[in-house]
């Protein structure tokens, strides 16, 4: 019997950061379970920092815009409703292959904003629902860091933090001058050898894939020991559809795969973990008679509620040179001094500054030419010398909140390779997140200043980082206004699970990945008990 | 540089346009933007794709300048830095084509042209510079 003809206990749609946390612990519990990944496997050799033109090809074969790249996995998206286009990636371990590792875990109060705030919506579970997931997720990623800010929930346990460089001294200095919170990054990144894993070697090409596998992308981490544990993973899958034959229950799913062949392959639980626009687009493709307008879909939220976590960016100008691209791309320091709401604030919740090393010199010389800044002729490699790296880079990420006018539907025209439709974007900054961004602004060039730059650029929203695409199908305990329950189970189907950012209820201000791995985990073992209570079979399929 | 009418037309014109806006360097040993045209195929023909929509506009710019038969580098500079939305493609590929160089990267070395399996060693952390961010939350 061929993998694509067995019954599995579980399929998981997708590779990515949750689906391989999912399949790991399923895996590991003795569940038989597939993975359906419609990208393909990168092996490090083919990362882009092998060679010098890195960055020629993160602005092609690598960029994370899907319109640009036009890869033959990934789906076009419609961007033209939004300011913020989506950034992702498709292959084995998705968008961690190319994500730069800033790894922190929410807040309490991340998960209770209406309560403490009067905004946005209570997730259904909290904070400490997620604690040891969080515990052991950042185990098995590698995460590094340095314990005991005062900002952050109590933890034990990280490897020794990534080198802040001379740019997180000049940094953080200013902000001990303004008497502002700061820390060195959370990183999902390994800074100590280990059995299968190789330490940072500081050459800043996150962005575009860790040659080293330092780096804690999913193909890197999970991937490996769950497919010693005996998950199926078929790359190269596209998946169009849920199949579901019965109210209340789906069968399967329909893919084409890596032949372009349709196929169909049951299970008796579906988890989808296609990210935050993926799996709304799977749902809405995924008619029929029974659901009309998409399956898990009877409240018409799915789509809805798109969060993108909007980014300011400011950039100081320094006489010295500061090694701005040395170290891992996203990770140095971050601050979480406006974090939470303040009453002297025009705006409920807050934001996390992320200290950003700067960009390679091909990405450095675009923006001075963006900015007409650029010097041609006899000085220009003068410029470049007496420029380049001497800037420091920080990035504001925005705490979006919910509104059901920011959704996702599908395109009536655009289509991918197999005909299913493509996502369309339909998003605007709420007065909430400009007036939130507008601060951020001011903050960074503050900040900028205390550090003596001596010139400061800042502008948002940044248009191509709709890295964090969150909401889309999100948990609560009202079936009229959310799409799975507390579990991530669908209100409306019985054996259909949602583990990826869609489920979120609320943005937080910080990355989400470590948030995504830790509710997928948690999902893991709650499909796991179940399947223990169904008396189904631990060592293969019933 | 004299330049008559079907200097605007040829592949010398090109070289002139790319020496121009990134000339080498003799003592820091860099090439020039045009000595790195072969290097790189793929970008060396992006670059000719778009340079007709360059040329088109520098024409328009070099005639409105009323400089009939006196072409200079520092034209097609002022030019450049003009920085108009129709030359960008151009400029775009010209900064790819020679900052993805080996030859030029390897000029920089304490800047680029670092590639895996290399490495960069970091400074260590020294974090007592955390002391202030600790006493603020004690004190709070």
């Amino acid at each position: 019997m061929s993998a694509e003809e067995e019954e599995y206990d579980v399929i998981v749609v997708g590779s990515g950061a949750a689906g391989a946390a999912i399949s790991w612990r399923l895996g590991t519990l003795g569940v038989n379970v597939l993975c359906l990944e419609q990208g393909r496997r990168y092996s490090p050799e083919e990362f882009p920092s092998n060679a010098v033109n890195w960055e020629s090809r993160k602005l092609s074969s690598f960029s994370p815009n899907p319109n640009i790249r036009k890869g033959e996995h990934d789906y076009p998206i419609n961007n033209n409703g939004s300011p913020i286009e989506i950034a992702n990636f498709n292959a084995v371990g998705g968008s961690t292959v190319i994500f730069s590792g800033h790894f922190p875990r929410f807040q309490a109060t991340d998960f209770l904003t209406k309560q403490t705030d009067g905004v946005g919506e209570d997730w259904p579970i909290q904070y400490q629902d997620l604690a040891d997931y969080y515990g052991l997720n950042e185990k098995v990623q590698g995460v590094s860091g340095l314990v005991g800010d005062p900002k952050y929930p109590d933890i034990q346990e990280l490897a020794p933090p990534i080198s802040i460089g001379k740019i997180g001294h000049k940094i953080g200095t200013a902000f001990n001058e303004l008497g502002w919170h700061w820390w060195p990054s959370y990183s999902a990144i390994v800074t100590k050898a280990t059995n299968h894993r190789n330490p940072c070697i500081n050459l800043g090409t996150c962005n575009t894939g860790c040659s080293q596998g330092a780096k804690s992308s999913a193909d890197v981490s999970y991937w490996p020991m769950a497919i010693d544990s005996g998950v199926k993973l078929l790359a190269e899958c596209t998946v169009s559809k849920i199949l579901s034959a019965d109210k209340n229950k789906v069968s399967g799913v329909e893919y084409f795969n890596s032949n372009g062949d349709l196929k169909v392959s049951k299970a008796k639980f579906i988890v989808l973990a296609a990210s935050g626009i993926g799996t709304p687009r799977i749902l809405l493709n995924s008619t029929n008679a029974l659901y009309p307008q998409g399956l898990a879909n009877s409240s018409g939220m799915v789509g809805k509620n798109l969060m993108l976590h909007p980014l300011a960016y400011i950039q100081g100008e320094f006489d010295e040179d500061l090694q701005s691209n040395w170290g891992p791309q996203g990770c140095a320091i971050m601050s979480q001094e406006f974090y939470a709401s303040r009453d002297e604030n025009s705006f409920r919740r807050g934001y996390t500054f992320q200290l950003l090393r700067g960009p390679g010199p091909l990405e450095w010389m675009l923006s001075q030419l963006r900015r007409k800044e650029l010097i041609w002729g006899k000085q220009h490699s003068e410029f470049f010398k007496s420029h380049f790296n001497r800037s420091a880079d920080i990035a504001a990420i925005i705490e979006d909140l919910p509104d059901v006018n920011n959704f996702i539907d599908l395109d009536p025209n655009l289509k991918d390779r197999y005909g299913i439709p493509a996502p369309r974007i339909h998003y605007s900054l709420s007065d909430n997140s400009k007036k939130m961004l507008a601060h951020a602004l001011t903050k960074g060039k503050e900040l900028m200043k205390a550090a003596g730059a001596k010139s400061v650029f800042a502008f948002g929203p940044v248009k191509d980082t709709g890295w964090h695409i969150m909401g889309t199908a999100r948990m609560g305990s009202d079936p009229l206004s959310s799409i799975v329950d507390k579990n991530c189970k669908s209100h409306d189907v019985d054996n259909l699970y949602i583990v990826d950012s869609s489920v979120f209820v609320t943005s937080s201000a910080v990355n989400p990945a470590n948030t995504i791995q830790a509710i997928a985990l948690r999902a893991g073992d709650i499909i796991a008990d179940r399947l223990t209570t169904m008396g189904a079979s631990r060592n293969g399929s019933t | 540089m004299d330049l008559h009418e079907e200097q605007f037309e040829n592949s010398e014109f090109l070289i002139f346009v790319l020496d121009s806006l990134i000339p080498g360097h003799k003592e820091s040993e860099l090439p020039s933007a045009a000595q790195v045209l072969s290097s790189n195929l793929v970008v060396a023909n992006e670059i000719a794709a778009t340079f007709e929509q360059f040329n088109n506009d520098f024409r328009k710019f070099y005639e409105s300048r009323d400089r009939v038969n006196h072409m200079s580098s520092n034209l097609v500079v002022e030019f450049a830095t003009l920085g108009s939305s129709s030359s960008s493609p151009f400029l775009r590929k010209v900064l790819e084509l020679y900052y993805t160089d080996a030859r030029v990267l390897s000029k920089f070395p304490e800047f680029a042209g670092i590639t895996f399996p290399n490495s960069r060693k970091m400074p260590q952390n020294n974090f007592e510079i955390l002391e202030p961010v600790i006493d603020r939350s004690e004190k709070n």
